[in-house]
Formats: C-alpha cells, structure tokens, sequence
C-alpha cells in the first residue's frame, strides 16, 4: 500500500492537500513536499502555487508518469487517485501505451507485442513440446 | 567524382538505419565520395515472405546451415537487380557491413557469387562479423577470404581508418587512438520513415571496460575509447536538425563505460534541453553495466533523468553473485539494488538480459534466479525492470574467455559425445562440464522452461519470447536425436 507521496520541483511552491474533498494538510514555500496516506483509496486535490508548475509526483520513491497515473494537471491543482493495487494499475497502462503506441505507428501487429512488449506470451504449446522431450 | 555503394546484409534489426553504413557513409563523404545507399537486409525483409525470411533467419543464426538453392537463387537475383539499379555513375567501390557473426553466411553467399561476376567496381567488406569463424567450416572469415580472394579490400576491426585509407590513397587525417577524430555518421540517402522507429544510432564508444568470460568484444576492440561529451551532443544537434530525430540508440557496449563522461555527457544534455525548448523531446537509451553506489552515486541518475535516458539495458546475466563473479561481472546484490532503487526514484526503466545454465551454475544459484525474481516483482509492475530475458541457454562462443583452454580444462567443458568443444557446431549449446555434471543440456533447457514459467507467473514482460522458446525446442529435438 503506497504510505507517502512526495512533490519535488526545482523551485519552492505551495500546496494544499485535500483528500476526499477535506483538507489534509498544507505545507509552503518549499522544493519538496511530503503527503501522508493512512488509508486508500485516496482521492487527492492538490492546490499548487504557483499555477502552472508540474512536480515530480513520487509513490514510495517511484517517480511515476503522469499520464499512467493518472495525474490531471490543473493550472492551479493536480487531481488524482490513489488506488490500493496502484501497482496493477500502472502496469496495465504502461502496456496499453505501449499497444497504443504501436497501433498510432502502423505496428500493432501481434509480433510486435510479442517483440517490444512482451506480454501474455506464456506459450504453453511450446512449453509443453519442450517438457515432453526433456522428460 | 568517385562513388560508392554502401550496403548492408542481415541478419540486423529493423528498427532504425545500420550504425556502421551511417559511420562508413560521413568516412566516405569526409573524403570527397558521391555515397548511395543499400540496406538489403530491409529490401529482404520486404521482399521475402514470411516463411522464407524465417528461413533465412534460422540460418543467420545457424539454427540451420544451409537454406534451400531456390531461396539462394532467389536472394542473388534481388541482389544482382538491385545492385545493378542502385550503382551510382562512376562507382568504384561496393561496400558491404557484414555486422556480426549472425551476418557470416549471408555474406559468404554474397561474396562468392559478387567474386565470380565481371564487375566495375571493387569489393570493400567489413565489419564485426568479420573477425569471426564460419561455424560450418572453422575458417575464419580472413582464411576464407585469402583462399577465394574475392574481396579486394578486406578491412578487419573498426573501419573509419582503413576505409579513409582506400578512399583517399592514403591520405587519412583521422587518428584511432582519438575518436573524436572520426568524421560525424551520415544517414543521407535513407528514408528514416521505412524503418519501425524514426530514430538513428549514436556512438559514444568502443570496447568494454570488462573482461567478461562470455563476451568477445575484447577480441574486436582490445581498448576502451570513448568520445568527448561535448562531441556527442554535437552530433545530436546535427542529426536533429537534419532529420528531426529526437530518439538515439546507443551502440556501444556500455554507455557508462567512463563514468566521468558519461555524467557529463547527462549533465551537457540537461543543460542544453533546458536552454533550448526545441530540444525537449530528445531522448536516448542505451547498454550500461551496472555499478556500485561510489562509482554512480545519486546525482548520476538524476542527471541521466534530465538528459532524457529512456532505457538502459543492463547484462544483469544472473541473480547468484557466484555466478556473476565467475563471469567477472564485478557487481554485488547491494549494487542491483541501489540501481534499482535508484531508477525507480528516475523512473528509468531497465531491459534485463540474463544467461540461463552458465557452466558454474549449480541448482542454489538457479533457485537464486527464481528467488529474486519474487523479490524484484514490483519493479517490473513499475516499469523499472521493463523487461527480462533468460535467452536461449549458454552458447559457449569460440573466441571467448570461457573457451580458451585454461576454462576448458578449469570447467571440463566437452560438447557432444565427449568432443572437444568448438569441433562441432553445436557444441556451442550441447555442452558439458565434467566440474559440474549435473548441468547438462537437458537441465539447462528445464531451466530455461522453469524461469520462463516463473518470470509469466509474477508479470515480467518478455520479449521475442517465441523466438527464443522456439530455438530451445529445437534444441530439445536435438537431445532426441
């Protein structure tokens, strides 16, 4: 379960937490800010100043995109979800940006998911030759 | 004015222009050369179908080592028509990249055919692959050619030197030892949007600052050499600005070979990015190796973020340090952790390449694969190990540490049926070791099925695994036969 996130940006802002539409916490005028979660999922408003800024959001220490978390970035707030299984989540969009990309290039053909994706490639009838005969 | 047909064979990827015909091409350029180019193993890859570039690629990768006369027959009249299109007005060289050793039969091919024809031109080849042996025969590529003489001008080892060499008689201002020397690559003449991914290859340096047991880079690049940070953003400026590429693939063995450089490199980038807003979008991925915290501390990967790395790829090879030591990786599990830990905080993903039944491996040091696996799970659910691949089990490759006769004797190493190891082909994968018996080919390959099943299991991606099971199958067949 994610505990902490973290904004960094390489000037001091401002923020104002709101989870669930109440007020967290409010923390000024610095390059980094620490939130505390003590339960999930959490829906968090976050009023920044100055407009406009997009920091690095940090999940437990991983630094996550923007698009796959889901961050909306508001001129004056970023609005996200922190979901229980955040983990699962990223992944399936990081797979989905991936076919997704593949598919605006022309390329969404399976080998290539097979080649630069890499997923649900289990192979079983493969697998199931090659036990056979090393058995 | 004097011209040059550049070309180059599979087996090579598709994904961007070759590195060495973009090098050769600012080479011949340098030296006042008209240049076309050829990329045949595209035109192949379009022009064949499906079942005979599979066939073609088996063989490349000596899964097989002959192809069919009519798919032989049908690659020399593409090339004959092809050649005879594209030659420039007075060309006088054909220049052919033979990449790797994956290229040697395909060139072979090539070579002979091009050395029985009455030809305008002289023949320039060249390349890593060169340096290597054709499995099927055990000549090496230079034998082969001192017995046949088909190729006027054979250039063995990196190619900027002796190419300026014959293209300028002799008059070659470029110095090895410096290769900040080397004119800039050239890709005028390619179509980048033909290619899966607009972008092109950049190289940063040549050889490896280690000696690792399986690996024969030692062999084609003796000496670590790395260009100026300031040289490589330079280039990166050109081939924006000409081509609008904003992607760039390292070709080096290791990116963060001098790690002072390569911090540099990351903080020049930086800067440059957040001076000039049109540089935004650049990013670059590349092969690194993995280091120890006082050698990359944290203002390394931050850099690296900055600078818009994209991906490494890292020979992690194995998760048992016993293993790894073996192979003189000279990295700790304290050093993958900080790494990882580290790209998570950059959020800088890693495509892991690892090694399957490597001769020292016993069933504690698999069971350490399978272990960290679990450990590292959420990584892969980040997209900080992006993707893993366990390969197509230890391929013992002639000309590398681990053949040389002191591991031979050291490991027992023997190939089929107890022959000296490099006799026979396939005694690159059929081997043994009598030091550690019970690693025989059929544990390898139970190994290898194990790790692929685990690494589903907890949701590692893995690419081009089909490939790969499907060379292991073949393999098993061969323990049946």
């Amino acid at each position: 379960m994610v505990k902490q996130i973290t904004l960094t940006h390489t000037s001091p802002f401002s923020c104002v937490v709101h989870t669930d539409d109440k007020l967290l916490c409010e923390s000024k005028n610095k390059k980094s800010h620490e939130i505390n979660l003590d339960s999930l999922p959490a829906k968090l408003k976050i009023y920044i100043e100055p407009y406009k800024i997009q920091p690095l959001i940090r999940f437990d220490g991983h630094l996550v995109n923007y698009g796959l978390a889901k961050i909306k970035p508001w001129d004056h707030m970023l609005e996200f979800t922190v979901h229980e299984n955040y983990l699962d989540l990223y992944f399936q969009e990081i797979i989905e940006a991936k076919r997704q990309y593949l598919s605006t290039t022309g390329q969404n053909i399976p080998a290539n998911m097979e080649n630069y994706v890499g997923v649900n490639n289990e192979n079983p009838e493969l697998v199931s030759k090659i036990k056979d005969l090393i058995r | 004015m004097k011209s040059i047909l550049m070309t180059s064979i599979p087996r090579y990827d598709l994904v961007a222009p070759p590195a060495a015909i973009g090098i050769l091409q600012g080479v011949a350029e340098d030296n006042g050369l008209s240049t076309e180019v050829f990329d045949f193993n595209l035109f192949l890859k379009q022009n064949l179908t499906e079942d005979e570039w599979q066939a073609l690629d088996d063989w490349c990768i000596f899964i097989t080592h002959d192809v069919e006369e009519k798919l032989k027959t049908k690659i020399l009249n593409l090339w004959d028509q092809q050649i005879q299109q594209r030659l420039p007005d007075g060309c006088e060289f054909l220049l052919m990249s033979v990449f790797s050793y994956w290229s040697l039969y395909i060139a072979r091919l090539l070579l002979t055919h091009e050395g029985k024809k009455i030809r305008p031109y002289k023949l320039i080849v060249g390349g890593n692959g060169v340096s290597s042996k054709f499995p099927d025969t055990n000549l090496y590529f230079k034998e082969w050619n001192e017995k046949f003489g088909y190729i006027e001008h054979l250039i063995l080892g990196e190619g900027e030197r002796p190419l300026a060499e014959i293209l300028s008689n002799g008059r070659v201002m470029y110095q090895d030892e410096n290769i900040d020397s080397f004119p800039f690559p050239s890709y005028a003449g390619y179509n980048l949007n033909e290619y899966e991914e607009k972008k092109v290859y950049l190289t940063g340096s040549r050889g490896c600052v280690r000696k690792c047991t399986f690996c024969d880079i030692e062999n084609i690049w003796p000496k670590f050499r790395y260009r100026s940070a300031e040289s490589l953003i330079e280039e990166i400026r050109k081939h924006y600005e000409l081509h609008g590429v904003t992607r760039f693939d390292f070709t080096d063995s290791l990116i963060n070979g001098s790690v002072s450089n390569f911090y540099k490199f990351n903080t020049l980038l930086a800067d440059a990015k957040a001076k000039d807003s049109s540089l935004k979008d650049i990013k670059y991925l590349g092969q690194a190796i993995c280091r120890p915290r006082h050698q990359m501390p944290e203002e390394h990967y931050e850099a690296m973020y900055y600078a818009g790395c994209q991906q490494l790829t890292i020979g992690m090879e194995s998760f048992s340090n016993q293993v790894r030591t073996h192979m003189k990786k000279k990295f700790s599990d304290t050093d993958i952790e900080y790494h990882l830990e580290q790209c998570k905080y950059w959020n800088i993903p890693n495509v892991f390449l690892m090694i399957t039944g490597y001769p020292t491996e016993t069933i504690d040091d698999h069971n350490k694969n399978l272990h960290d696996l679990e450990k590292y799970k959420d990584y892969a659910k980040m997209g900080i190990i992006e993707m893993i691949r366990w390969g197509t089990t230890m391929h013992l490759i002639p000309d590398t540490p681990i053949t040389n006769p002191k591991y031979v004797k050291e490991l027992g190493l023997e190939g089929r049926d107890h022959q000296p190891i490099n006799q026979d082909p396939s005694s690159q994968y059929y081997w043994h070791s009598t030091a550690n018996p019970t690693l025989t080919l059929k544990e390898r390959l139970r190994r290898r099925i194990e790790l692929h099943q685990h690494s589903v299991r907890l949701g590692y991606p893995q690419p081009r695994v089909q490939n790969e099971l499907t060379s292991v199958l073949g393999m098993a067949k061969l323990l049946k036969s």
